[in-house]
């Protein structure tokens, strides 16, 4: 009898410890609507069930960090639930978490990170955040080369976030507003990289 | 008789082809037919209105900078406006350019238009892999979200290509943003230093660097 007790106060903690370990795992562990999007899931899912792995791509993709942004982590992931794979990337800043991939028509990214104060509106309040661009290669069809942008931004202890912020159908790769506003030294990091780059 | 109807035949073509050749090809951009769309709906607008009923106007409302690059003097930026039944307006910049006309009205009360760029461009088609020279006009807007704002948002015009001239949006900040920096990181320091003595900025962050705004008015000779 004893015994039943206690295997049964023993299960109870066990369950209690897994729910809130998930719970709190849960508050900073965010995936981004277009991931969501490019997963065919639901914008509620728990996004603890997702299983993301470590990205089987050969080589890293350019990543330049500006001022500010030494403490953010990439990890370059991956999913594999649906008969192809969904690739993306896992970043991680001031113990928050963002996973933000894209559908297979977008690739090639190239990832600048830069830092920012914000003023906000009414409250007056300064904020600070970091802000991920990454820039796609988007095959538009056949011959057509378009460019696109994703952003990431991480603001303060508010949620971490991702929406689209440039696109250009134009025969435009690489994007000219993403282009311009990288400096001489980060385009040549970018070039060497082994990703077959060649920003002007 | 049937000379006389023969020859008002043929002089009702002529005249109708002449017709056609002065005529320009004028259309809204998509977005702002929906605009206009709305407030008819709404009620603010007795109809769907036409490109000729847009006036020109000399407004503070809408005093963009307008920056044309080397060969693109050719397109002419106009600025209209089109009176509401209850006197509110509805503004919109009309782009001219090769006998083509865009009308893009600021599809919001709270949408400043702050700067233009024209510039020339290519345009390349992929099936026929022939390269158009064509026109490009970029348009940089302050979005009033609440007071201070920094929103900000670019919206292209694109002239010439093989189809009618449209209007995209490129780029949207979904945080405080203003002015967007991509797009003053495609300006020139000549350029940019323009847009900021217009906007009121005294200082400003270029390529990585912090410029005075007052040190490169005297640099670039702009006062």
């Amino acid at each position: 009898m004893i015994k039943d007790i206690k295997l049964i106060l023993k299960s109870i903690i066990i369950f209690y410890a897994v729910f809130f370990v998930n719970v709190a795992n849960a508050k900073k562990l965010f995936m981004s609507d277009i991931c969501k999007e490019a997963l065919g899931l639901d914008k509620k899912v728990n996004v603890t069930r997702i299983k993301f792995t470590k990205s089987d791509n050969s080589w890293p993709h350019p990543f330049v960090k500006r001022k500010g942004t030494s403490n953010l982590i990439l990890e370059e992931v991956m999913n594999k639930d649906n008969d192809y794979r969904i690739y993306g990337h896992k970043f991680t800043y001031n113990g928050q978490t963002l996973i933000h991939c894209r559908t297979p028509s977008f690739w090639n990214p190239i990832l600048l990170a830069d830092s920012f104060d914000i003023t906000t509106p009414l409250l007056l309040d300064e904020e600070k955040g970091i802000r991920i661009d990454i820039h796609y290669y988007s095959n538009c069809g056949s011959g057509c080369r378009g460019a696109h942008v994703d952003t990431v931004n991480f603001v303060s202890n508010h949620s971490p976030f991702a929406r689209k912020s440039a696109s250009d159908i134009e025969n435009a790769y690489y994007s000219r507003w993403f282009e311009a506003y990288l400096t001489k030294e980060e385009k040549e990091q970018i070039n060497n990289s082994d990703n077959h780059h060649s920003l002007q | 008789m049937r000379i006389k109807k023969q020859i008002i035949s043929i002089l009702l073509v002529l005249f109708i082809s002449l017709f056609n050749i002065n005529s320009v090809n004028a259309a809204f951009s998509k977005d702002c037919k929906k605009h206009l769309g709305k407030e008819f709906l709404s009620g603010y607008l007795e109809s769907i209105p036409n490109e000729l009923d847009f006036k020109l106007v000399d407004d503070k409302g809408l005093s963009p900078l307008v920056i044309k690059r080397d060969g693109a003097e050719d397109v002419k930026i106009d600025k209209v406006v089109l009176l509401r039944k209850n006197h509110f307006r509805i503004y919109a910049i009309k782009i001219i350019w090769d006998g083509e006309i865009i009308t893009h009205c600021l599809n919001n009360d709270h949408f400043t238009l702050t700067a233009v760029l024209v510039e020339k461009h290519t345009h390349y088609n992929s099936a026929t892999m022939t390269e158009i020279k064509t026109r490009r006009v970029s348009m940089h807007f302050h979005e009033g979200c609440g007071s201070p704002c920094y929103f900000s948002r670019v919206d292209v015009a694109y002239f010439g290509s093989d189809a009618p001239p449209n209007v995209r949006n490129e780029i949207k900040s979904d945080i405080y943003d203003y002015p967007n920096k991509w797009f003053t990181g495609y300006l020139t320091l000549q350029e940019v230093t323009k847009f900021m003595i217009s906007e009121d900025f005294q200082e400003f962050e270029w390529s990585g660097r912090i410029y005075k705004t007052e040190k490169l008015i005297k640099k670039f000779k702009l006062k």
